[in-house]
């Protein structure tokens, strides 16, 4: 099926073109600047001669986009640690046509290493889609590597990134806050699975004593405040670090314990779908029901289920409400849940008894009914006791 | 409560070249929720159909209580300042545009600074505010250059349509073009972002240009390099989360309060949260 466009990137061109007229001009007039600056030092014929050449390289340089390098895409290397790990096979090959026919627009960003190869910084989907055109080289700007100082931070700046620009899936944003608040928090560093719990306990204990109300005015304020709030509701250095680390990133606890972290319980298979075919949080949580002892199957059989509903789910492209149908009819059908509804005859039975009109019964009838109801009544509960 | 002290005036023009953009719904919230963190805000109308007076509640604004007043000749420093919620926020004003603007309008083109004036008025007489918000009407000529004039900072409001994006795109031609025709440089009046407002994700067309699906998130089955966040993003302007149109505003606006006072809590409230920090951050940067 064809990508649909918008149509939207043609109606900039003329901006883009004024903006690139205003760039050129402040580059003129910076570079006026520079000459004039030089005329004024330099008077003799001696010197006029290479101030000749400077201007002319100077204006040479006027000409190129300042900056832009091609490099060949042999030397470029992805970034294992970078925040995002879910490109989606449809994206990759989108993008790939996109290249092909209008080149490549923006160069990408990488970092030059010291033994001569180039680490991604930002531009993997570009990488990606270049490789499946088989192409030699890329366009790329340099990221100077003094600017990135600690590896957190820079993991931090790309998550920024990212959740501003929110296409960032909950499952990559889940696997980054636990390697940020690893990373600032060593210690916590070989109890990772733990941080979502002890996420969990800071969230009960919030909507325990109401103070998860406080938590959309601390979202906003300034360091001082938040640090004095996080150090009252926590119990511990661990709790402080977790809840530190997300509300320094102006994350909202609550939202990040309901649906952020869950996604790190997923299986295998349901994360491989979320990465390789951006398959969505809620449509994965709903999937992930499906699982070996919800449909009393062993291992492999709910293995298999469940990746026939997801495939299900991508290819038919179910809503999902869709998916939550889906779930629930294999939910009944596997698990053979008893029918909710008692049947007719119980039905009738309790429709009877609650016909009775009490104020119209005489007492001593009133009492033996009661007699009857009492004794029927403790051997449901006994029977139900079994 | 203790903030971040206030290092500069940030002065923010909410632009865009489409009406019913919601751009005074935009500046009335951003207002308030700045004010709420304790900085001071003023808010002024250069629309003369503008529609602060459903807040002020103020229908038939005179002149020397207008902004016309300021822009006048006769202006000597005092700022007609009317308060806002004031049982809510204590620093939050506004000033009002209302029609004697329509004269103002035609009297721009024969004063001897022109487009200048506001930004003349501001350094002359210095108005005690750590945020200036300027609502200016769709039709960007002359209040829109104007408040370029005076503006530090500029916010593009746009739905996520076509007719607002080329509103978008015409803005920023328009923004390139002038900023270096009135000079305005040292510094140039920077773009903070764009944010795409009244999204409705029902709708069909707001989902393509957002490249988002009905729950909000981004899809695969589009070409992602032509919805409005990406084109935005590759221009260097940052595309912001977009807030979606509710009928929480429509009841708010109608009672003269930002959702925050009308209805705390509602979803709609949380969607200025990105936008105040970074104009907080803007105002305490050191």
């Amino acid at each position: 099926m064809s990508k649909k466009g918008t149509g939207l990137g043609s109606l900039f061109v003329d901006s883009d073109h004024a903006r690139e007229n205003r760039d050129l001009r402040q580059q003129v007039a910076e570079l006026q600047t520079q000459i004039e600056q030089l005329r004024g030092q330099q008077g003799d014929r001696h010197n006029q001669k290479s101030l000749n050449q400077l201007t002319e390289s100077l204006t040479q340089q006027l000409a190129e986009v300042g900056g832009v390098h091609i490099i060949p895409i042999a030397l470029i290397d992805p970034d294992d640690e970078q925040v995002r790990q879910t490109f989606p096979e449809a994206v990759i090959a989108s993008r790939a046509q996109s290249l092909k026919t209008k080149k490549q627009q923006t160069p990408i960003i990488v970092i030059p290493q010291p033994n001569g190869r180039y680490k991604l910084f930002d531009g993997e989907v570009r990488w990606r889609a270049s490789q499946l055109l088989q192409w030699q080289e890329l366009k790329a700007v340099f990221l100077p590597i003094d600017e990135i100082k600690s590896k957190s931070e820079k993991l931090e700046r790309q998550l920024v990134t990212s959740l501003h620009s929110q296409d960032l899936h909950d499952l990559d944003l889940a696997e980054a806050l636990l390697e940020i608040t690893i990373l600032n928090y060593p210690s916590l560093k070989d109890r990772r699975e733990e941080i979502p719990k002890i996420l969990n306990t800071i969230c009960i204990r919030l909507e325990r004593s109401k103070r998860h109300l406080e938590i959309a005015e601390i979202r906003l304020s300034p360091e001082d405040l938040q640090t004095q709030w996080i150090e009252s509701v926590c119990s511990s250095e661990d709790e402080q670090a977790v809840l530190n680390t997300i509300l320094s990133l102006q994350l909202h606890p609550s939202s990040i314990n309901k649906n952020v972290f869950p996604m790190l319980k997923l299986t295998a298979d349901l994360k491989e779908a979320v990465h390789t075919m951006g398959l969505e949080s809620g449509k994965a949580k709903e999937l992930y029901r499906l699982s070996s002892a919800q449909l009393k199957l062993s291992e492999a059989k709910a293995l298999k289920v469940r990746q026939d509903a997801t495939q299900k789910v991508i290819n038919e492209r179910l809503s999902l409400i869709q998916t939550r149908n889906l779930v629930r009819n294999l939910l009944n059908q596997y698990a053979k849940v008893e029918p909710k509804e008692p049947t007719a005859k119980t039905t009738k039975l309790i429709q009877a008894i609650e016909s009775i009109q009490t104020s119209q019964i005489a007492a001593e009838d009133l009492e033996s009914l009661r007699q009857s109801l009492q004794k029927k009544l403790s051997e449901i509960e006994a029977f139900l006791a079994q | 409560m203790r903030k971040k002290p206030a290092k500069r005036q940030i002065r923010l023009m909410i632009g865009s070249n489409a009406g019913g953009s919601g751009k005074t719904t935009l500046a009335v919230h951003l207002a308030y929720a700045v004010g709420a963190m304790g900085y001071k805000v003023c808010l002024v109308e250069l629309d003369p159909a503008g529609s602060l007076y459903l807040y002020t509640k103020i229908l038939n604004v005179p002149t020397e209580k207008s902004t016309a007043i300021v822009l006048s000749k006769e202006f000597k420093g005092g700022y007609p300042l009317i308060p806002l919620w004031a049982e809510s926020v204590p620093n939050v004003y506004a000033i009002q545009g209302g029609t004697p603007l329509e004269r103002s309008i035609q009297e721009v083109y024969f004063a001897a600074r022109r487009y200048y004036i506001f930004d003349d008025r501001l350094k002359k007489y210095p108005l005690d505010a750590d945020l200036i918000i300027f609502d200016t009407p769709a039709s960007l000529e002359p209040m829109g250059l104007v408040a370029l004039a005076a503006s530090t900072h500029i916010l593009i409001s746009a739905k996520p349509e076509f007719k607002d994006s080329g509103g978008f795109a015409g803005f920023l031609r328009w923004y390139y073009d002038y900023i270096d025709e009135l000079q305005l440089t040292s510094p140039e009046p920077q773009i903070v972002g764009i944010i795409p407002s009244r999204v409705d994700l029902g709708s069909a067309t707001h989902r393509n240009i957002l490249g988002l699906d009905r729950t909000g998130q981004s899809r695969t089955d589009i070409d992602l390099e032509e919805t409005l966040p990406y084109i935005a993003q590759t221009r260097g302007i940052k595309c912001y989360p977009p807030i979606r149109e509710s009928n929480y505003f429509l009841s708010a606006n109608g009672q003269g309060f930002p959702v925050q006072i009308f209805r705390p809590g509602c979803p709609a409230t949380s969607a200025f949260e990105p936008i105040t920090q970074e104009i907080i951050n803007l105002i305490t940067a050191t």
